[in-house]
């Protein structure tokens, strides 16, 4: 009798065992978050959402970037930024999201006197350090270069773009991924999403924090080491991180590095004590137009810029792989 | 305490003991995949455990090894996948942005990075 009232009670807790391990199998699989992989705007996309069972979201995100790939890709021939840098002068009649995306940018060009320019593009192509195998353009290339760079001829009045020189062209491949993050957020969001990572190409821009309740954890590329290879992390919720750096594009000669980020005074890529700034920020166009003024600007002024800023972090790299934090 | 109550305890202890071997280890990199894209199209899932050289269109190698992934070759010009540190944990990817081609790993476990800002 009692023998087998044991038993029972054994069979029974075996039974409870199981149950829970169960249900412990099942949590784990509701943390596998709902994923879209892309290629657009030159890069590498990667959209996580969790705690959400609907595909639609996913496409609806695809959707988008198609969108505003279609608006400021300069090389399209669809595009906003095609037509305005083909307009010979006369004024361009662009959509609303290319002329906020144009106010914002040069907003931040008058903030740092010129040292960020949306209009740079006549020098970066002259370079073209992307697939540049080695060659110095002469000085005389970068002289007619130069002539034709200047934010402040860029004009906006409403939805109408003038470039005054038509030799001019503006890119606004210092701002798009920042601004396309921000609108996958407030998609996302208006959807109710909760918990989500936008990763553009390496722009980050978490939605919520972890299902544990955690921070997202996000690592710092290392400049000059192995892709993925980190040099610090930072811990961050509801918000966007964003690294510029001379790493990103670059070639060398006789061990000098000559990178894509141009100096308009100049006409050469910028030269300063800093190999890499990363901000932390609520808007991640915020985070990516700060991370490459910051870089121009140099570790004294960025840094004081930064601290200026209201909710904003930065962490800046210098040559001798020394991390300054800036307001944690 | 009778006899009995000694193998319902043992009895317990050994199924408790059987259960969370089982989790454990279902939980390690042991059951990690890694799983190759091109452009977005699922090319092929491995498994990390497995010691083998990818050929993927003749275009890509890489290869599996000591619970790690490497590219070994690519025919693009910029060489940034061979390059890119051998990856290994979680959520980890290595990505050939010409030929639209990633290498995801994945696995149950949770001490990783969320993503990485480049």
């Amino acid at each position: 009798m009692f023998r087998a009232r044991k038993r029972k009670l054994a069979i029974g807790c075996m039974l409870l065992g199981v149950f829970f391990l169960c249900s412990c199998t099942k949590y784990q699989e509701g943390k596998k978050p709902m994923q879209m992989d892309g290629f657009f705007f030159d890069t590498v996309i990667k959209i996580q959402v969790w705690g959400k069972n609907d595909e639609n979201l996913m496409a609806e995100c695809e959707e988008l970037c198609k969108k505003y790939e279609q608006l400021f890709d300069r090389k399209n021939e669809n595009s906003d930024v095609w037509k305005i840098n083909h307009s010979n002068g006369n004024s361009v009649e662009v959509s609303e999201e290319t002329a906020f995306l144009i106010k914002e940018a040069l907003e931040y060009s008058r903030v740092s006197k010129g040292a960020f320019d949306i209009s740079v593009a006549p020098l970066s192509d002259l370079w073209d350090v992307k697939n540049n195998p080695g060659n110095i353009p002469s000085n005389d290339e970068i002289e007619k270069a130069k002539v034709h760079v200047g934010y402040d001829k860029v004009k906006l009045q409403g939805n109408t773009v003038t470039l005054e020189d038509p030799k001019m062209a503006i890119d606004l491949g210092a701002v798009a991924k920042g601004y396309i993050a921000d609108q996958l957020k407030e998609f996302l969001c208006e959807k109710g999403v909760k918990q989500a990572i936008i990763d553009l190409g390496g722009n980050v821009l978490a939605i919520g924090h972890k299902q544990s309740g955690e921070p997202y954890h996000i690592g710092i590329q290392r400049p000059f080491a192995n892709r993925g290879e980190i040099i610090t992390t930072v811990t961050i919720q509801d918000k966007s991180v964003v690294s510029s750096g001379t790493y990103e594009r670059y070639f060398k000669v006789k061990d000098k590095i000559y990178h894509h980020i141009m100096n308009p005074k100049t006409g050469y890529p910028y030269e300063n004590d800093l190999l890499q700034v990363t901000i932390i920020s609520d808007s991640s166009l915020k985070g990516d137009i700060f991370s490459t003024m910051c870089y121009t600007l140099g570790l004294e002024e960025g840094k004081k810029l930064v601290e200026q800023q209201k909710n904003m972090q930065a962490i800046f790299v210098t040559k001798d792989e020394t991390i300054h934090r800036v307001g944690f | 305490m009778k006899k009995n109550d000694w193998i319902l305890i043992g009895c317990l202890v050994l199924v408790a003991g059987i259960f969370s071997l089982f989790y454990v280890f279902a939980k390690t990199d042991e059951n990690a995949k890694v799983i190759i894209t091109i452009d977005g199209q699922n090319y092929g899932t491995y498994s990390l455990k497995d010691e083998t050289e990818i050929d993927v269109k003749g275009k890509n190698t890489l290869c599996i090894k000591d619970g790690q992934v490497k590219m070994l070759e690519a025919d693009c010009k910029d060489q940034i996948c061979v390059h890119h540190k051998p990856i290994s944990k979680s959520g980890e990817s290595i990505i050939c942005l010409p030929n639209k081609l990633i290498v995801t790993i994945e696995s149950e476990e949770s001490e990783k990075l969320d993503a990485v800002s480049q």
